[in-house]
């Protein structure tokens, strides 16, 4: 095994699992109901027999160390993606990521199709006079002022390229575009209306790999990435003449990626733990949603910082953006 | 749901909002209950009353009862009842470019919008089933359970019938706020925002063909009180 950086780059492969997060869209039922976060993962389903279609990019710009040698110099995670509306109380999403990882003059850098995605999504709340329910179909801005919940899952299909080979005809499963076996996502979020204006999100979820053995003989076993997520969403103005809505959004995430293994044995140069900050806006207009954010690490404590380099956690920064509409 | 609540906050609460730029409410006194206009429980600014013209007056109820107010002129007044149901219109009323008029749209040009104004005002003194049924006639917004055993920051959920029927789709507000639509059983929970006065109002819209007015706006309004 090589590059721990290109091991790294992959673990972000797990953005399909958790695209969902950018369809928050919906959660903003109307002007004057629940915020949505820009990445994080929403406590709004899909209305019944409504369909949903979301595009995503993630603009990860990484730090430079070593002017002699090529490093990672950015990389573009597209996202497109379909949800529907089974029942009011529970969603379902298929999403097709598109991935471009670029390396400087001298690298490897690698496009394609990636692994699709498949998740579903269980909604329920907690009513003061009703107790615990799921979703009701219809439910009035004072209905959306209480806790509303999900709990998620998911798993990758293996369609992406998982051997695809480098220039000298070598494998590099970070650089691959799929993981060869799937990978299952696990969550649940929260949300409640601290006031008219503002929202608050909780997200936590887990992502587990499966041991994958390359054309070339080598097993990787990518390792595991918990999330702890939490947002801020206030309304900053909504126009109801124009159905348009804007919000100012801060999200915190805590990320915490698990030991590579290659060969079942642990990879040096991977894994960590790590906090980002990310401010944002998010606007409505009409059935349209529109999510802007900029991450950056501002807390990090990576297994071998110096080996790390186009690592999550050594992000210049991270570019968000989301647009979604509902069908 | 989405579209169709944004569609409604945005045209049927704003015309609602222009047909009836003030409140009416039934205020508990010594001499009978008094029906009175105003801004005195209203979130934007206005004169505490404003005196209207008694022949807004269409029908009153106690129950199923056909009652006549305790004096003619203004402010009108009513015996104490369970459940008074007062039928209320501003007649006709006509949108330009440059103001709206208490009018028909007959001969009137550059007309924006036309509407007739009917309105009814439910004022429930205490809790009975009975009182919550509807009457069948109209619109009408009625609690499923015992609103006088809430608080503020309690839901109550209420119903909104149309000619007896379960309304779905039908505008509802808390005060001056709409707070969404009925469901298919024309129901949906609000919450008491405060003690003292409550006001529930239930909008609905219809296209009229009487060649005075495009559409009929009704507004029926659900009164109850809550201690301080």
């Amino acid at each position: 095994m090589k590059r721990p950086l290109a091991l790294l780059i992959a673990l972000i492969w797990s953005a399909p699992l958790l695209a969902h997060h950018g369809v928050a869209g919906v959660g903003a039922a109307a002007l004057e109901g629940p915020g949505a976060p820009i990445e994080s993962a929403s406590s709004a389903t899909l209305p019944a027999g409504r369909a949903l279609a979301y595009l995503k990019l993630d603009h990860a710009e990484y730090k430079r160390y070593d002017p002699t040698a090529p490093e990672a110099d950015y990389a573009r995670y597209w996202m497109t993606g379909l949800g529907y509306g089974f029942t009011p109380w529970f969603s379902g999403y298929l999403f097709v990521p598109y991935h471009d990882k670029t390396d400087e003059p001298g690298g490897y850098t690698s496009r394609g199709w990636a692994d699709l995605a498949l998740m579903g999504q269980l909604g329920f709340k907690y009513d003061g006079r009703d107790g615990w329910q799921l979703n009701p179909a219809h439910e009035s801005l004072d209905d959306l002022e209480d806790w509303h919940f999900t709990v998620f899952a998911g798993a990758t299909l293996p369609t992406g390229n998982a051997n695809a080979r480098d220039s000298l005809g070598q494998i590099d499963p970070g650089k691959s575009r799929g993981f060869g076996k799937s990978s299952f996502s696990l969550g649940a979020s929260a949300a409640k209306m601290l006031s008219p204006r503002l929202t608050l999100n909780l997200e936590i979820s887990a992502i587990r790999f499966q041991e994958y053995t390359y054309a070339d003989g080598q097993r990787v076993k990518f390792g595991d990435e918990n999330r702890l997520n939490g947002a801020l969403s206030y309304r900053l103005l909504a126009d109801a003449e124009r159905k348009f809505r804007l919000d100012g959004v801060l999200e915190a995430q805590y990320l915490h990626l698990g030991r590579d293994k290659a060969d079942g044995v642990g990879e040096a140069g991977t894994g960590g733990r790590m906090v980002y900050l990310m401010p944002g806006i998010r606007a409505y207009l009409d059935s349209f949603s529109i999510a802007l954010g900029v991450k950056r690490p501002v807390w990090t404590r990576l297994n071998e910082s110096h080996l790390q380099q186009g690592a999550e956690g050594k992000e210049k920064y991270r570019l968000i953006f989301s647009v979604s509409r509902l069908f | 749901m989405l579209v169709r609540f944004l569609t409604c906050l945005g045209l049927c609460a704003g015309l609602a909002a222009q047909a009836k730029a003030h409140d009416l409410w039934l205020e508990p006194e010594p001499a009978g209950l008094t029906l009175y206009q105003g801004h005195r429980h209203s979130s934007h600014a206005g004169a505490d009353l404003e005196p209207y013209d008694p022949a807004l007056l269409q029908a009153a109820r106690c129950g199923a009862e056909p009652v006549r107010p305790l004096n003619p002129g203004y402010p009108l007044r009513f015996a104490d009842c369970p459940r008074l149901s007062l039928d209320l219109t501003s007649g006709y009323w006509t949108k330009t470019p440059w103001e709206t008029r208490n009018t028909a749209k007959t001969g009137i040009p550059h007309v924006l919008k036309s509407w007739r104004s009917e309105e009814r005002l439910i004022r429930l003194s205490r809790w009975d089933a009975t009182l919550a049924r509807p009457l069948g006639d109209g619109l009408e917004i009625l609690p499923t359970h015992d609103p006088f055993a809430l608080g503020a920051g309690d839901k109550l959920e209420v119903q909104v019938f149309d000619a007896g029927q379960p309304a779905a789709g039908v505008t509802v507000a808390y005060g001056n706020s709409s707070r969404g639509v009925t469901g298919p059983d024309g129901r949906i929970k609000l919450r008491l925002r405060q003690a003292g006065l409550q006001r529930l109002s239930a909008t609905r819209e219809t296209a009229l063909t009487d060649g005075k007015a495009d559409v009929l706006l009704r507004t029926c309004t659900l009164q109850f009180e809550l201690p301080r």
